[in-house]
């Protein structure tokens, strides 16, 4: 057991390493990102919007280790206020993810990134940067309900870990 | 402890200990655009969390019981369908400084009934900063309403 030593305790010292297994996800920080659907036709692709967060010096700022959607079943809304997309209309999704003009995960169904639905699956990713304004979603069918947006929650590391 | 290599078996987890955290929402009620921190909680902030989850009653499946009685009152447990209105910010302190690690979290991610996989935390979190925000109201959980977690640390 860690001792208890100052309230706000540096967790480790700077010469020790915590070692942890890369094919298993350790989650050290996480953000909820909302993409709005504004291109609800068949065909509309709605690109990933800036964030300061995840790439506040461009792509590489942090490095990726997972993911995963929601549904409004799961998060009825967004942080805009936007309803989280249904159930329904998540069928009709598809995710890409881009790095360097590589489309490295194209057009991933949306569904298949719900880890409620997957035995609580969460996806990982391999420590990846990845260029969050060229990423997007597309829609795959009509019919798209208006004023809806998706969800992602990313799991990463600072790149400086 | 300095210049050590610290593995940590994340593949078969360890329990060493756990608690119980609730935050409690007296008859005034819930809004959206406000922050409900948690209580400040020493075990929380002394040591690593390794594990953390969120429950809510159902009268179809196990999950937390109808009412809890914390302090001489007795609050209604959070249902799932409010569940999914609640998002949550966990925070640590750096350097002095708040940060946000988990940054509005759906509550969703910390139900342990849709999910065989276990995530794994290496998280340092100062309890009297980190808050739950709702995403929407009102609810449908009569008040005074409880929200259970169970928090684990190393």
């Amino acid at each position: 057991m860690q001792t208890k030593a100052n309230k706000y305790r540096t967790p480790v010292s700077k010469d020790s390493q915590i070692i942890i297994p890369r094919n298993d996800l350790s989650i050290d920080c996480s953000y909820q990102f909302e993409i709005p659907l504004t291109n609800t036709g068949q065909g509309g692709k709605n690109q990933f919007p800036r964030n300061d967060i995840l790439n506040p010096k461009g792509t590489g700022s942090v490095l990726f280790t997972g993911w995963e959607v929601y549904t409004r079943d799961f998060l009825v809304r967004a942080e805009s206020g936007n309803n989280v997309v249904t159930p329904a209309d998540a069928t009709k999704l598809t995710v890409t993810l881009v790095f360097k003009e590589d489309e490295f995960v194209y057009q991933f169904p949306y569904i298949g990134l719900i880890s409620a639905l997957n035995y609580g699956m969460i996806r990982r990713l391999d420590r990846k940067q990845i260029d969050i304004t060229k990423s997007y979603i597309t829609v795959m069918d009509a019919g798209l309900a208006a004023s809806q947006s998706a969800v992602i929650n990313w799991f990463f590391i600072p790149s400086n870990q | 402890m300095s210049g050590k290599v610290v593995v940590l078996d994340l593949v078969k987890p360890v329990l060493h200990n756990s608690k119980p955290i609730y935050m409690r929402f007296d008859v005034a009620g819930v809004s959206t655009n406000k922050k409900y921190f948690f209580e400040r909680d020493q075990d929380l902030d002394e040591n690593w969390i390794t594990g953390i989850d969120a429950a809510y009653y159902s009268n179809t499946a196990w999950n937390a019981p109808q009412q809890i009685t914390v302090g001489g009152v007795t609050y209604n447990t959070i249902t799932q369908a409010d569940l999914a209105k609640v998002v949550v910010s966990f925070t640590t302190v750096e350097k002095g400084k708040v940060k946000i690690k988990m940054r509005k979290c759906p509550l969703s991610f910390f139900r342990r009934d849709l999910t065989s996989e276990r995530p794994r935390y290496t998280l340092a979190i100062d309890s009297g900063s980190s808050y739950l925000e709702f995403m929407e109201t009102p609810l449908a959980t009569a008040l005074p309403m409880i929200i259970p977690f169970y928090f684990c640390w190393d």
